[in-house]
């Protein structure tokens, strides 16, 4: 039989203090970029505006694209080019929509003007439009909504659908917490990249919450089973043991999810490029918070649960007791060291 | 039979049936355009509408959103608005000859537009956001028709190579006339099939075609024993009267007394409109008086007698529907909906060719390092995982056919993701299997409880999946909603192969033969 892992024994839950700094320093960061530039960098769905992906049929430099923009009418349209490729990207903040009644774009929608911008210097040029995204502002304000709409409502409905299954409140503000850390993380990561977030962006942050709760409720219910066989156990140890015993599927599971993930980012092309990065990024959040967030925040809550509970002072020794007793012990039940 | 067999029969019936609904899928996309193209018409329609759609970013084409303005309008003309503008919009794109495009109602007041595989999309908005023209112009008399359609006849088999072998030399002589089905007051009944070579003939025969004479489609599609046709209507030049001029129009009953229950349509003209009505049928009582909008005829209604009033009503029409769009239309013209583009997302053909073969190598790549380690880190049931991932996939496209989904290049995406994702079930149940032997159970127990325990967690965990997959379905739009969607069945698939399809095989294998050591 092939392993991955040994038979592991790591102390998950005392690295906690650990793990809640460094995922301040992370959101802090992302924080501070989100801060600096004024939001998360917005592509043309939610900002509205005008992306035109170019093939020209001879190659052009780039700093002829950017005169020839200009005398097109858009002096600041930022031009990205590809290494060893006649394409080029224009985003032009503008949403170049055709006005109403219009019956002239042909000659005067963007393409076309650029390409006869380029035209005295390149004679013959023609300009293939591979990509034109054109989102008028109303419609990049809607877009904005419903994103926050589709994030708020999928944190929400998985946090109530593990209150639900699990009986357990502090499970589901765990696991929505950890959400919420997954995608502002990544958000952050984006901002400090400055790549633009779109539609398709968006749609991997969903992504990243659905495999990130895969992760939780996979160690979350393992804490239920664990629970009704070792009746005594305090939950600090129910979850170092039922985060190791699932550890190697972990592993596992990142793995296979990375290999597609990274296949469809080297090997997918532009258009989903970013898509794909973003679930990159994400996974390696989602992963570290299943443990490092919704299993520690889920601790935490209980403890003090148990330490506001009527019980009273005498109790709330007890269990101080008890817990450092495991911490001192950090140990697993014998039952699977026995094995 | 026992029960494992029962399933496993059931399995292979399933897979059958699903791979024959994927047939025509891989018959169409493994086609070379070139050899679709050589396809008889209907049998390539037929074909196509039984495979998978294609998102317009994959397959190229133009999606067009358009608002409609409706400020300061009641409600009830709200409504009506829009229906012109979509009415308007749909007579243009059929002008376009685009294949399969969508006009659909989008929320109160937008109309979204779906070319697909359109090349020249600015030529296409060119033409669907002009302002629409409403234009009456009256039909030339058949005396006039048969002239024109002879001298065409004797220009065009002058001009084309005459060909000797053919049997039927009649059509030869008369390439223009050897066309027409049938005809009716005023036009010529053509198959659809004809007309682009009627068009054709036309664009070279401009010179023998009087000056004041102009030849327009009909709007609607007539049915002649089975095979669609349409008619060519043969009008004056001159326009009469313009849509400015035509202040309203309605659907009614029993406007006719010659059929009280029949439907209709009332006219209502501007004062100027009235005027110019009342000189144009007093001198052309008997004669039909053409409805062209954006140069096809709508309807050729004959001119009974003089009207006075600025008031008309049009009768005879066959049905309900019919005299309803026609209203639509007239008031189309008349108040012609003030609309533009919000959003624009077109995908070249070229870019849609590419993204659909990257994304094919990322997804076997990605399979392929998922099916390497499976097997190397599983052994047997490393196998079992990947028969389950290959239906999985397979059963994934089979349904988005069976429910008319459109794969975008995001969808594409979620399935490349699902290949990595779907083996995650498999993974559970195998660590557990695994837990399960190592804790000294039989083969047959510790395949029992691993299916039994990580059932639950896999349920779960596709659960939360389904519900991010439907925070996408309810809050996106366009190529995003794909991607949620095909996230959505596959994960929902996922539970029947990883969960009942690998078990079936397990049981299979362990159930006959005593097998002490299991390859996991």
């Amino acid at each position: 039989m092939l392993r991955i892992l040994p038979e592991t024994n790591i102390n998950f839950m005392g690295m906690r203090k650990a793990a809640y700094a460094l995922s301040l320093v992370i959101l802090l960061a992302g924080l501070a970029s989100l801060v600096i530039r004024g939001g998360p960098r917005k592509g043309v769905d939610f900002a509205g505006g005008t992306l035109l992906d170019l093939h020209f049929s001879q190659k052009v430099s780039a700093e002829d694209l950017r005169s020839a923009a200009a005398a097109a009418g858009f002096p600041d349209a930022e031009i990205q080019t590809y290494e060893g490729s006649n394409d080029a990207l224009f985003r032009i903040k503008e949403a170049l929509v055709q006005k109403p009644g219009a019956s002239d774009y042909a000659t005067t929608g963007p393409a076309a003007r650029l390409g006869q911008a380029l035209s005295t210097r390149y004679p013959g040029i023609t300009a293939e439009v591979l990509r034109q995204e054109i989102v008028g502002p109303k419609v990049g304000r809607e877009l904005s909504g419903k994103a926050f709409m589709a994030v708020l409502f999928s944190v929400i409905a998985i946090m109530i659908y593990i209150v639900i299954r699990f009986h357990r409140w502090e499970y589901g503000v765990g696991a929505a917490l950890a959400l919420a850390h997954d995608i502002f993380a990544t958000l952050g990561v984006f901002s400090i990249l400055d790549i633009e977030i779109g539609l398709t962006v968006l749609a991997a942050f969903l992504t990243i919450a659905g495999l990130s709760i895969n992760d939780t409720i996979v160690v979350f219910d393992r804490v239920r089973e664990n629970q009704a066989k070792y009746r005594k156990m305090s939950l600090f140890d129910l979850l170092n043991l039922s985060i190791n015993q699932t550890l190697s599927r972990t592993v596992l599971t990142v793995f296979t999810v990375t290999a597609t993930t990274a296949s469809l980012y080297f090997l997918g092309g532009l258009v989903i490029h970013d898509f794909a990065l973003a679930i990159l990024i994400g996974l390696a959040f989602g992963t570290y918070s299943s443990i490092f967030v919704a299993s520690t925040i889920a601790l935490d809550l209980d403890s003090w649960q148990q330490k506001r509970s009527a019980a009273g002072a005498a109790r709330k020794v007890a269990e101080a007791k008890t817990a450092t007793g495991a911490r001192k012990a950090a140990k697993p039940a014998p039952v699977v060291s026995a094995r | 039979m026992s029960k494992t067999a029962w399933r496993g029969l059931f399995i292979a019936l399933v897979t059958i049936a699903l791979g024959v609904v994927l047939t025509p899928t891989f018959q169409y996309y493994s086609m070379s355009p070139a050899a679709r193209a050589a396809m008889p018409k209907v049998q390539r329609d037929k074909l196509r509408s039984q495979a998978l759609n294609l998102g317009l970013d994959l397959q190229g084409g133009a999606h067009l959103v358009y608002e409609v303005k409706t400020e300061g309008l009641p409600a009830d003309q709200k409504v009506d608005v829009v229906d012109r503008a979509i009415e308007t919009i749909r007579n243009r794109i059929d002008q376009i000859g685009v294949a399969e495009p969508i006009v659909q109602k989008q929320g109160a007041d937008r109309v979204l537009v779906q070319l697909p595989g359109v090349l020249d999309t600015e030529r296409a908005k060119d033409i669907v956001g002009r302002t629409a023209r409403l234009e009456f112009k009256l039909v030339k008399n058949d005396n006039e028709i048969e002239a024109i359609a002879l001298r065409l006849d004797t220009f065009l088999a002058a001009r084309a190579p005459m060909d000797t072998s053919a049997v039927d030399t009649s059509a030869a002589s008369r390439p223009f006339t050897s066309l027409i089905r049938t005809s009716m007051p005023g036009a010529l009944l053509f198959e659809v099939d004809a007309i682009p070579d009627i068009d054709a003939m036309l664009a070279k025969s401009r010179s023998v075609i009087p000056g004041n004479t102009t030849l327009a489609w009909g709007r609607e599609t007539n049915d002649m024993s089975g095979k669609p046709g349409r008619f060519l209507y043969v009008l004056e030049n001159k326009v009469d009267l313009t849509g400015d001029k035509l202040q309203n129009a309605e659907y009614a009953v029993g406007v006719d007394p010659k059929n009280p229950g029949g439907s209709g349509v009332r006219l209502f003209m501007t004062k100027e409109g009235g005027a110019i009505f009342y000189r144009l049928t007093r001198a052309n009582v008997n004669r039909q008086l053409a409805i062209v909008m954006d140069n096809s005829v709508y309807s050729a209604p004959r001119i009974n007698d003089a009207i006075k009033g600025g008031e008309a009503v049009i009768t005879g029409i066959e049905d309900d529907q019919e005299a309803k769009d026609l209203a639509v239309v007239l008031r189309a013209g008349a108040l012609p909906a003030d609309m533009s583009i919000v959003e624009e997302r077109t995908v070249g053909p070229t870019l849609g060719a590419d993204s659909i073969r990257r994304g094919i190598l990322a997804g076997w790549v990605g399979a392929l390092i998922v099916v390497v380690f499976m097997v190397i880190y599983y052994r047997a049931s490393g196998l079992v995982a990947i028969l389950a991932l290959v239906l999985n996939i397979l059963f994934l496209f089979a349904a988005m056919v069976l429910i008319g989904a459109t794969l975008t290049l995001p969808g594409l995406a979620g399935i490349i993701l699902t290949i990595g994702m779907a083996v995650d079930a498999n993974i559970l149940i195998f660590e557990r299997i695994r837990e399960e032997l190592q804790v000294g159970k039989s083969v047959r127990g510790a395949i029992d409880a691993g299916f039994r325990r990580a059932f639950l967690t896999i349920f779960d965990a596709n659960a939360t999946v389904v519900i991010t997959a439907a925070a996408l379905l309810i809050f996106s739009t366009g190529p995003v909603k794909g991607f949620g969607l095909t996230l959505m069945i596959g994960i929902i698939i996922n539970l029947f192969t990883a969960v009942f399809i690998s078990r079936v095989v397990f049981d299979a294998v362990t159930e006959r033969s005593n097998i002490k050591r299991l390859s996991i």
